[in-house]
């Protein structure tokens, strides 16, 4: 459905050149909800501004549908009214002097051939009434609350039943409950029309819940690409490790194995941890071990020794009550991680405990120095 | 790349990119075209003319040659006229920024009762041309019969008129309360920007109230009355109507009324390559002025403390400063109101007289009358009509495109469109008017409504741009975005939403342009010939002719009219800025 090829776009500002994407490559199924995910200043709004048309690439080819919209090499560059594209921008940018309806109705009166005053009148209403916005036609945008603007603005980039829907942070301006609303709401919208959407965001819970693909950002360059429980359960990066699941990285060396079945004996500053490498990674590498946050369980009295592999005593230095689970920083050796606890799990920093690494949660990844 | 990308066909879509951007950037090269043309045309001709050794106006001068700058600057003449300029700025700037920041000071920092009356004065101000207060004043205190004259060699038995209006301080005192009311507005501004807080926190820490006003205070003030007495100082160095109406009788030549003189000379050949060497001059102090003024504003803006919303400074208590205030501020009203007044008093006799209630029973409506079956005057207020509506549309179109480009397009052409468009406001109207005067000299332009409207549109777009483009600099880029993304053209982003979210601020825009445009003597009284003449110029020969009832009718009738414009205007937008709120507005 979308396809781009070797994107990639500088942007000159005053006197420093800014490459905000960088050899960019990426294949979006029809009917699939994509997301670029990454740390502000990656670059996804400069992709998705060029997919539609609002800023012009240095170079690389953009496909739409087969046909290709921008290409340096055949020197094509459609217009973004040409596109036939719906957005949804991270302002709203809902137009403060028109009324819903017509906000909404604009894509439609846009449309060549015109469409009759009545179908106008009947999308537009079938928009509004999808994202339950039918009781407010009449009012001037900026007398709508921030969710209601959203909802305008979604209905808006879906009334002309665009090929392809675009998202820039649609949920950032929003308090944390109405996210959570909206975010299902996309979600089912999408779903419902079969459309195919590109969303961006830099909130991982955001991606892992609605994409059926996300591509991972860093630095104009997409790091890693694959379903959401690819990207969390097998970072390829220690940038994926941490920005996509809160990972701690431990520096380690693998100091027995691996077998025939991948095991090996990982040292590390805090103690020597058994656990699956991947293929290709030989006795005496140095790799990251990447622990996530709930990948260590308390145990408390059943503790058998210190000497066990997997199993380490920490001390809590901080810990503070999330309210589904327990946050805090700790020490183990040298080290300090991130770790994650049950809610029920009574700690009062200091608190030393033993605790056991699930690794079936880590990951290992072969250190590239 | 994969094989299909490369392998399908480049023509449709090549083609539909040149037909889209074909209208946005067509009309924007059309519109910087004409912008060039207009500004750039004039000021070639100015100077080629002034280097001309013959003194003929010409595009392609036969030599190159100082000879007009060393005739222009020979003494015995240059001493007078440049001392007569420099009073003549220098006075009116002091009594304007002395009035101006009293008035300021009252109504921002005490709690003054009468400042809606201060702000109505001043508001409605902008409705009454200099000249024609000019005209008031001469009927107030010219040496023959001036009202006030009168009324002073009566009451005090005086053998002579004590006051003369034909003087250059009776020009300075003129132009200076006519540009007191703008200044007041300007130096509210930069009171009004100041954080008192820095204030109250010197005063917290120990210090007296005057200490508090003289170490912190006016060191933070200092650099924005700078800023206005600068900019004030170009406004007068240009300033030709209140000089022209004044200055020609009481033998008083000062720059701008030097090169009208020059290029118009009624019994000789007009000496066009010495006005041109004045027009240069002139020209190079106001770029001199304005670049003094860009540089003096960028050092406040550092100074510049942005106010937290919704504080308001404890205003002072006038306890028993009161009366005077107030009596200085009647006084002042009495001052604006005079001129008007007399012009009013003879607008209803039938002809000259000095106030007074036997003349009472001769009061009569004939001059309004005669004032409206005059051909001359018809033909003017049409004339006037398509004048103010073409100039104040064209402009605001022009404006709209090139406020777009500046803001809108990538680094160096932005900033060459932003030079462009500004630098008619440093150039003074009466160099333009004779600039463009000789630029149309030889073609059937010349003489024609069309040319005046030419020159108004070159100097008033500069006015529009620079209020559409601080509109289109908030605008935020996505509102335009997602227009774009929905399938709308560029024309149609433009008409159904830029200009519409703009709207108030291209509306202000109009109106000014379209009052300025009415009130222009300048321009007008340059370029007159039988057929073009427009309200402005037929009052001022009405005025010559001398029939000073009938021109007293007119001058009161412009002032009516534009008041009925202005001052609904000044309410309305007022309103608007509170309704509308930062709605659609960038709020980052
Ligand atoms: N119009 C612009 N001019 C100059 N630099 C820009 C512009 N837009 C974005 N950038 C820079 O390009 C980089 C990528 O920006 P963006 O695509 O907006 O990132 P993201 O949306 O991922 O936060 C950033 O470093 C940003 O500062
Ligand atoms: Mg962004």
């Amino acid at each position: 459905m979308l396809a781009i090829r070797h994107l990639s776009k500088t942007y000159h500002a005053d006197r420093s050149l800014v490459p905000a994407v960088n050899d960019v490559s990426l294949d979006v199924p029809r009917g699939s909800f994509f997301t670029l995910l990454g740390p502000s200043g990656c670059g996804k709004t400069t992709i998705l501004q060029c997919i539609a048309g609002l800023e012009t690439p240095d170079r690389g080819e953009i496909e739409i549908d087969g046909a290709p919209v921008y290409s340096s090499t055949l020197n094509i560059n459609e217009p973004p009214n040409r596109r036939r594209l719906g957005m949804v921008f991270q302002s709203y940018a809902v137009w403060p002097h028109m009324t819903v309806f017509e906000n909404v109705a604009f894509p439609l009166r846009q449309s060549r051939p015109r469409l009759s005053r009545q179908e106008i009148g009947t999308r537009t209403k079938a928009a509004l009434a999808s994202v339950r916005l039918d009781g407010v036609a009449d009012k001037l945008a900026p007398f709508l609350s921030g969710g209601q603007q959203q909802r305008v603005a979604l209905a808006r980039a879906l009334v002309h039943e665009p090929r392809l829907l675009l998202l820039d942070e649609p949920l950032s301006n929003l308090d944390a409950k109405l996210r959570e609303e909206m975010r299902t709401e996309i979600g089912r919208l999408v779903r419902e029309l079969g459309i195919t959407a590109v969303f961006v965001t830099h909130d991982q819970i955001e991606a892992l819940t609605m994409s059926d693909s996300i591509a991972l950002m860093d630095g104009g360059r997409v790091v890693q690409q694959g379903a959401p429980h690819d990207i969390y359960y097998r970072p390829q990066s220690a940038f994926a490790a941490r920005f996509v699941g809160n990972g701690n990285i431990i520096p380690g060396r693998v100091a027995l194995g691996p077998d025939a079945e991948g095991n090996a004996e990982i040292v590390t500053p805090f103690g020597r941890v058994g656990c699956r490498l991947p293929t290709g990674v030989a006795h005496g590498s140095n790799i990251d071990v990447i622990v996530r946050p709930d990948a260590m369980r308390v145990c408390n009295g059943e503790a058998p020794t210190e000497e066990t592999l997997n199993f380490f005593r920490i001390q809590i230095s901080q810990a503070s009550f999330i309210g589904d689970f327990i946050e805090g920083i700790a020490h183990a050796g040298p080290a300090t991680l991130r770790v994650r606890l049950g809610p029920h799990t009574a700690i009062q920093p200091p608190y030393v405990a033993v605790v056991e690494v699930l690794t079936d949660r880590c990951v290992v990844l072969p250190r590239r120095d | 790349m994969p094989p299909t990308v490369s392998a399908l066909p480049a023509a449709v879509p090549t083609r539909s990119r040149r037909i889209h951007l074909s209208e946005e950037r067509v009309i924007g090269a059309i519109a910087l075209a004409v912008v060039v043309f207009l500004v750039g045309g004039p000021l070639l001709m100015l100077v080629s003319t002034s280097l001309n050794p013959s003194g003929e106006a010409t595009l392609m001068p036969a030599g190159v040659a100082a000879t007009n700058y060393l005739r222009a600057f020979s003494p015995p003449d240059t001493f007078t006229l440049i001392a007569n300029t420099a009073f003549y700025t220098a006075g009116s700037v002091v009594i304007a920024l002395v009035v101006g920041s009293s008035l300021a000071w009252l109504t921002e920092r005490t709690d003054f009762r009468l400042r809606m009356l201060v702000r109505l004065i001043v508001f409605a101000w902008l409705a009454v041309p200099p000249f024609v207060s000019a005209l008031g004043w001469i009927q107030l205190l010219n040496p023959g019969n001036g009202a006030i004259n009168v009324l002073l060699r009566t009451l005090f038995d005086l053998p002579a008129s004590p006051l003369n209006v034909y003087s250059l301080q009776a020009m300075i005192f003129v132009t200076g309360i006519s540009m007191s009311p703008t200044t007041f507005i300007m130096i509210s501004g930069v009171i009004g920007n100041m954080d008192h807080r820095l204030e109250s926190a010197a005063q917290v820490h120990g210090a007296g109230r005057m200490v508090a006003f003289r170490r912190v205070t006016l060191p933070l003030l200092t650099p924005g009355l700078l800023a206005v007495a600068i900019f004030q100082a170009m406004v007068v160095v240009q300033m030709f109507d209140i000089p022209f109406a004044i200055g020609l009788t009481a033998r008083v030549p000062v720059m701008s009324t030097r090169i009208y003189a020059l290029a118009t000379a009624a019994d000789a050949k007009p000496e066009y390559g010495l006005a041109a060497a004045f027009g240069v001059v002139l020209l190079a102090i106001a770029i001199l002025l304005i670049g003094l003024y860009l540089r003096i504003t960028r050092v406040s803006e550092r100074f510049r403390v942005v106010t937290g919303k919704g504080y308001r400074p404890v205003r002072q208590k006038l306890g028993r400063a009161r009366i005077p205030a107030t009596v200085l501020v009647l006084l002042y009203f009495l001052v604006m109101l005079l001129p008007l007044a007399i012009l009013l008093w003879n607008s209803l006799l039938p002809y000259y007289q000095t106030p007074s209630v036997s003349a009472l029973a001769k009061l009569t409506l004939q001059n309004y009358r005669h004032v409206g079956s005059e051909p001359l005057i018809t033909r003017a207020f049409w004339n006037t009509i398509v004048l103010v509506l073409s100039t104040a549309t064209i402009s605001m179109g022009l404006s709209i495109v090139v406020s777009w480009i500046s803001v809108r397009s990538k680094a160096a052409l932005g900033r060459a469109t932003t030079v462009l468009t500004f630098a008619p406001i440093a150039i003074p109207q009466i160099v333009f008017a004779f600039a463009i005067l000789l630029l149309y000299l030889r073609t059937p332009l010349y003489g024609s409504l069309a040319v005046i409207i030419v020159a108004h549109i070159t100097i008033f777009t500069a006015f529009g741009t620079r209020m559409v483009s601080s509109s289109m600099l908030q605008l935020h880029h996505e509102l335009e975005n997602a227009a774009k993304v929905s399938g709308a053209s560029w024309l149609v982003t433009m008409r159904r939403v830029v200009v519409p979210l703009i709207f108030p601020q291209v509306l202000n825009g109009w109106l000014w342009i379209a009052t300025h445009s009415a009130r222009d003597l300048t321009v007008p009284i340059l370029l007159m010939t039988s057929s073009n003449v427009v309200l402005a110029s037929a009052l001022w020969t009405i005025w010559e002719y001398p029939n000073i009832p009938e021109a007293s009718a007119l001058a009161v009738m412009m002032v009516v009219g534009l008041m009925v414009i202005v001052v609904p205007l000044q309410i309305w937008s007022v309103r608007y800025a509170d309704r509308s709120g930062s709605s659609g507005k960038d709020d980052r």
